[in-house]
């Protein structure tokens, strides 16, 4: 989110160019992320991402602008740009193939993204989009965006109670479905770990670990 | 478990758009918005400078139609002057065609066959400047749509003089009679015009129009055909003038021409060369005694079935000979009508069938290179 973004709203509004490329730049990477996580394709994610950019110019100048930030307006944008991709029926092929990680991952990585191993980064990539739906964006929005559970509520129409909730279960099952990927076992259940040790036990029977909130 | 999970998926932040794509995109995007912010300002300017240039004299409506009243009074017949010698692509080839279409409505019935030769032979004329020029790389596309202008201009004709020959009750019989000679006289140069325009053409422009032509062709002589119909109507059978002879005599060698050539474009659907000789397949079928060589040309399916079509258009061509030896002008005339509405006819599907066979070619083609592409697939795994 941008500083002072409700004035860069309105005034992207009345015209201002300036303004409304402010905004492009901030939100087109969150966007694109959150398109090509949900359809596993770089063409298009960018496609939808440039619609969903006119689409917003088009929301600026018929609509009254009563939020203080771009966000939802444009993850519910690219929402519908994706759902109704799908119900066209056209599903996009994954092409999660070496050149195009290549191309899509950042140029200058921090140090926690170094310490990942792109092999990992894909397998993680390849189970969120073996989530349901409502999964998928929980996860995007939550873990890889940050966005705070009341931004996600704004932008799914879910309760925040609903929001906290689909974000734990989303979790879990996005580690069962890794751990079925990596280790081609029966699913099993995560809070009760069958022989496993001792201490593991006991952490577990407190029920999932709590995520931060921040 | 978890924790290390959350930590990688907050490392898919660095999935990133290409920066490359991202300067594109918003360049693309932020011309298209100001764009049309820059529209929509220059609407309200201009709008408020009218305003106060006029609002102290009189209410800024009425200034608005004074306005357009003396632009039209001023510079309308100039700019109709000038359009006159206009090509098409040029910004005043609109107002020339508009100002004919203008005349053709004010003008009577009896005339209007006359007007609609008139302006079939400026399309020729446009038709032959532009082929003179040879810089424009959209010409033949040009060449193609005034050819195609020029023969519908030529059918309206027709239509109308077909019209006014079946329903001359309450016409005016003598003045009809003098469009028609106009219009027999004029698609007669025509003709000859048009020949020599394709003749001139590039190659590349003639390739590419050559279907147009052929149909441009056929109508001019049969609009030529109607006209001389209605002239023999209207001064009764018993003179017929040399003139007119000679006119039919044409049409008969023109017609002759146009089904020569259908009948090499007939063979060439079976892939025969001109001047082969050729063989019908259900012929072949009865007549044992027929042996085509190896380089004779055997028709068969679509093919042959043209063929035929031709030879009989050619049995009638006979038929109009002898009676024009006889100088039965009208019931020739009326024999190369039906002629010429077969050869049109045998155009169209022979058209059809020419599309017909360039598609499935490209089709063979596109799965003869699908095929080896697979091919190639299978081989390389089976490499691997």
């Amino acid at each position: 989110m941008l500083p002072n973004e409700r004035k860069i709203l309105l005034s992207a509004k009345k015209g201002n160019v300036k303004a409304f490329e402010m905004i492009y730049e901030e939100y087109v990477p969150q966007i694109f992320r959150f398109v090509f996580l949900k359809t596993g394709n770089r063409e298009v994610a960018e496609d939808l991402t440039s619609e969903t950019m006119i689409k917003f110019w088009r929301y600026l100048q018929s609509n009254e602008i009563h939020r203080d930030s771009a966000g939802p307006i444009l993850y519910r944008i690219a929402r519908n740009l994706v759902t109704d991709l799908y119900r066209r029926q056209e599903v996009p092929a994954m092409d999660l193939d070496e050149a195009m990680l290549e191309k899509v991952f950042r140029k200058e990585p921090t140090l926690l993204e170094k310490m990942m191993l792109k092999e990992e980064m894909k397998e993680v990539m390849n189970g969120v989009k073996c989530l349901k739906e409502e999964y998928q964006e929980i996860i995007i929005m939550r873990f890889v965006e940050d966005l705070s559970n009341q931004e996600i509520s704004e932008i799914t129409g879910k309760k925040l109670g609903t929001v906290r909730v689909l974000s734990h279960r989303a979790l879990k099952s996005l580690i069962t479905v890794l751990d079925k990927k990596k280790e081609k076992k029966p699913v099993r259940d995560i809070r009760r770990p069958v022989g496993g040790i001792r201490t593991k036990w006991k952490d577990s029977l407190h029920g999932p670990r709590k995520i931060s909130e921040n | 478990m978890s924790d290390k999970l959350i930590l990688q998926l907050e490392a898919l932040k660095s999935l990133q758009p290409e920066a490359e794509w991202v300067k594109n995109d918003k360049e693309k995007l932020l011309c298209l918005i100001s764009a049309s912010c820059a529209y929509r300002a220059e609407e309200k300017s201009r709008w408020k400078r009218w305003e106060s240039a006029f609002s102290n004299l009189w209410p800024a409506h009425l200034a608005a139609v004074f306005g357009a009243l003396v632009l039209i009074l001023t510079s309308g017949t100039l700019t109709v002057a000038a359009s006159q010698s206009s090509l098409p692509g040029e910004p005043l080839y609109p107002v020339k065609r508009a100002s004919e279409r203008m005349a053709l409505a004010v003008a009577s019935e009896e005339e209007k066959p006359k007007l609609e030769i008139e302006q079939a032979g400026r399309r020729l004329e446009e038709i032959a400047e532009l082929t003179q020029k040879t810089s424009d790389a959209a010409q033949h596309e040009k060449v193609a749509e005034l050819m195609s202008e020029y023969e519908s201009q030529l059918s309206s004709a027709n239509d109308r003089l077909t019209k006014l020959n079946q329903a001359k009750a309450g016409k005016d019989v003598a003045k009809l009679a003098a469009t028609a000679q106009v219009v027999t006289t004029q698609s007669d140069k025509y003709t000859e015009v048009l020949k020599k325009t394709t003749d001139t053409m590039p190659e590349a422009v003639k390739a590419k129009v050559s279907e147009n032509v052929a149909d441009a062709k056929v109508t001019s002589e049969k609009v030529n055909v109607e006209a001389m119909k209605v002239v023999a109507d209207a001064h009764g059978t018993p003179e017929v003038t040399d003139e007119e002879m000679q006119m039919a005599t044409r049409r008969l060698a023109k017609i002759d021409e146009a089904t020569e050539a259908l009948k090499l474009r007939a063979m060439s659907l079976n892939g025969c060369e001109a001047g082969a000789k050729v063989y019908l397949a259900k012929d072949l079928e009865k007549k044992y005694a027929l042996k085509p060589n190896s380089g004779d040309c055997v028709l068969g399916g679509t093919a042959e079935e043209r063929y035929r079509t031709v030879s009989s258009i050619k049995e009638q061509l006979e038929e109009v000979r002898i009676k024009l030896r006889d100088k039965d002008l009208k019931g020739a005339l009326v024999v190369i009508s039906t002629a010429l509405q077969r050869t049109e006819d045998l155009t169209k599907e022979l058209n059809a069938d020419e599309e017909a066979k360039q598609k499935a070619a490209e089709e063979a083609a596109r799965a003869a290179e699908e095929a080896k592409a697979k091919e190639k697939e299978t081989g390389t795994l089976g490499r691997e």
